[in-house]
């Protein structure tokens, strides 16, 4: 090794890309070469390197067989992405089928599969929209079953009814008065009073009014 | 259409099956990936740019590799270790040809056992010569990336242990120190770095 220091060759080494690619500035290509005739181990590297990158560019570019392109030739001719379209198989072809379609004015190439959109269209539609047979019985049956669900509901009285109009406009009264009472204003400012307070309030003034409503308090 | 796709094949079919060949050493492969960028090129005629054609067929070139890469069972790696040595050795000398087939051999073989993107970037650039900004725009990187990855490539190719020690053997001590940067000279002798130009 002679008297560079392989920092130095370390980053000559890094070096040599650059210069086999001509990135390196006139006096950095001057450096590189001084140290590379000082240098055993980084001429070496270089001569590595240049013969290297000289194989790899006289590489020839190369050509694949006609035959490789003739598949996709093909189908480009039939206008179709599968490749299967090119293919017969027992006298069939789709080709045969689809060429005059092809090659017939613009009109005819669009009438066939719009009228068969069309057709499908109708199809569907009358399918879906048309009232199956039993639609009946199952209207029948949707308009008997709400009558027996009530049958078997429990019956009220008068009395028992009121009583539970009474209990919905005394629960109605306690919210009234518990949306009154959270709002009170103190100068410019709301305050809030605690929701259970309101509620024991309330249900205080009930139980003096009358000790039977409060049992029956919807609350 | 039909006249423009054709003659779209015939200007890029060198250049792909040159890409896929030098990637994936195997003429089938190249071939199949060949096959597939075509059939790309076709179903996606309509929708592309076609002034940026070169470069998008170079990255779906660049992913079919890849993929086929991945599918690639390691059996079939070598298969096709000795072929086309015949059609490439026009330019060679008389001297050493035989060493040098084999060199450019193993150096075909470490360009394809390198990873990506290195393996598609020293393809694009060293072997077909195409500009920094065909590849920036074919790999969807910036042009540093692009001389970072080529240089890491580079390197990576120069610690194969196997192409050291041969050209140790053989080529070390007969070349001396050329002054010229041959790289940046053999591109400016082709089109702007294009060997297909």
């Amino acid at each position: 090794m002679p008297s560079t220091s392989e920092s130095q060759c370390y980053f000559v080494q890094l070096q040599i890309d650059s210069y086999l690619d001509g990135d390196l500035a006139l006096t950095q290509q001057q450096e590189f070469m001084s140290h590379m005739k000082q240098c055993e181990a980084c001429a070496r590297e270089f001569r590595f390197a240049q013969t290297m990158l000289d194989t790899v560019m006289d590489f020839q570019l190369l050509d694949c067989d006609e035959q490789v392109m003739e598949p996709i030739y093909r189908l480009a001719n039939g206008g179709h992405e599968s490749g299967q379209t090119t293919q017969s198989v027992a006298g069939f072809s789709w080709d045969n089928i689809v060429r005059p379609f092809n090659s017939g004015p613009l009109f005819l190439r669009y009438s066939l599969p719009v009228a068969a959109i069309a057709v499908l269209a109708i199809v569907l539609s009358i399918s879906v929209f048309t009232p199956a047979e039993d639609t009946p019985v199952v209207a029948q049956q949707a308009s008997v079953a709400p009558a027996e669900e009530l049958a078997q509901l429990p019956q009220y009285n008068p009395a028992e009814i009121r009583q539970a109009v009474e209990d919905l406009n005394l629960a109605i009264e306690y919210l009234n008065q518990i949306g009154r009472r959270t709002d009170a204003l103190i100068s410019d400012r709301y305050l809030i009073r605690p929701l259970q307070d309101t509620l024991n309030a309330s249900f205080e003034r009930a139980a003096t009014r009358n000790q039977k409503r409060t049992l029956n308090d919807p609350i | 259409m039909l006249a423009q796709y054709r003659q779209a094949t015939e200007q890029h079919r060198q250049r792909i099956y040159s890409f896929a060949y030098y990637s994936l050493r195997a003429r089938e492969d190249a071939e199949d990936v060949t096959q597939e960028v075509f059939i790309k090129l076709w179903q996606h005629w309509q929708k592309i740019d076609h002034g940026k054609l070169a470069a998008w067929l170079m990255r779906v070139a660049h992913n079919a590799v890849i993929d086929h890469v991945r599918k690639q069972r390691p059996a079939q790696a070598n298969l096709d270790h000795y072929a086309d040595v015949d059609e490439q050795a026009s330019s060679t000398d008389e001297v050493g040809k035989i060493d040098q087939q084999f060199f450019r051999e193993q150096l075909q073989l470490a360009i394809k056992s390198l990873d990506n993107p290195f393996r598609s970037i020293i393809v694009m650039r060293d072997v077909q010569g195409l500009s920094y900004a065909d590849i920036q725009e074919s790999l969807g990187m910036s042009e540093s990336q692009v001389k970072v990855y080529l240089h890491r490539g580079r390197r990576k190719l120069r610690g194969n242990t196997r192409l050291r020690q041969f050209f140790d053997e053989n080529f070390g001590q007969k070349s001396q120190v050329n002054q010229s940067n041959s790289g940046s000279d053999k591109r400016s002798a082709t089109d702007k770095g294009n060997k297909h130009a």
